[in-house]
């Protein structure tokens, strides 16, 4: 029983911090056309999953199910990001498209319509390779460390 | 204060199922979990998606419940992880069929949930 309860509140709240971390920052960068909180969100999150896992961890531990699964996980999102990068080329498409007249009249109405198709492919490739990039960085524990550890 | 309670409660929701998922899929060394929960959270998201843009079309409500829930279901911090260890241990060929297995069954996933919902009802 004390085994169930300390799991939920290592879930439910780390995944709250999470989510509410990732509106917050989803919000601040809402002035602009390009998707770039999620961007943020993805990268904060990749690069301090990368400084947890740079000791050895035990998988199984609450630490890491706090921590790991519920907070980074519920900071970066995936959904979103495929979300945008499918509104970013439906409006891009959407003159020469038969869409149904609400999603239309949403994509005339949305930042996102102002955006170039390939500005789709560039939201894939910079959050597949900043992400990887922050990963590593994490995992060496930034470029200050790691500088200092050369002779 | 409703909000915030709402974004609580279904972002534990989303965090759960993919514990659960993850900890199902433990036994593989290849990371299946991750690739199964970012597939069914882009599916529900073009579902849903699709069915507020047509039927009822209330943002704050989708992004109280369905974008923490679904936010919280997929990951791309582990995805991103993944990823690197595979890079590190495996070599480049399996990162790379990683990447593209999550991203083509997300994209691909999201279109049909979205494209179905419109035009099926």
């Amino acid at each position: 029983m004390k085994k169930y309860l300390l799991l939920f509140l290592c879930l439910f709240f780390g995944a709250a911090a999470g989510a509410l971390l990732r509106g917050q920052i989803v919000a601040a960068c809402g002035g602009f056309a390009f998707p770039l909180g999620i961007l943020l969100a993805n990268m904060l999150g990749s690069f301090l999953l990368g400084l947890y896992y740079s000791t050895p961890r035990d998988k199984n531990s609450y630490q890491t199910i706090c921590i790991a699964t519920a907070f980074l996980g519920s900071l970066t999102t995936f959904s979103a990001f495929i979300h945008d990068i499918f509104l970013i080329g439906a409006a891009y498409a959407a003159p020469h498209a038969h869409f149904s007249p609400q999603f239309a009249a949403y994509l005339a109405g949305h930042p996102f319509s102002a955006l170039h198709g390939l500005h789709a492919l560039l939201n894939l490739f910079l959050n597949v390779v900043l992400c990887l990039v922050c990963v590593y960085l994490g995992k060496k524990r930034g470029f200050i460390r790691s500088r200092e550890k050369k002779p | 204060m409703t909000k915030i309670f709402l974004i609580c409660v279904f972002s534990f929701l989303g965090a759960a199922l993919r514990f659960s998922i993850t900890s199902f899929f433990n036994k593989y060394k290849f990371p299946y979990g991750t690739l199964v929960c970012n597939s069914l959270a882009c599916v529900i998201m073009g579902t849903s998606f699709a069915a507020a843009i047509n039927f009822v079309y209330d943002i704050n409500m989708l992004q109280n419940t369905m974008y923490a829930f679904l936010g919280a279901l997929s990951t791309f911090s582990t995805f991103s992880h993944d990823t690197y260890m595979l890079f590190i241990n495996k070599g480049l060929l399996h990162a790379a069929v990683n990447v593209m297995l999550n991203l083509s069954f997300g994209f691909i996933l999201f279109s049909l949930g979205f494209f179905g919902v419109t035009f099926l009802l």
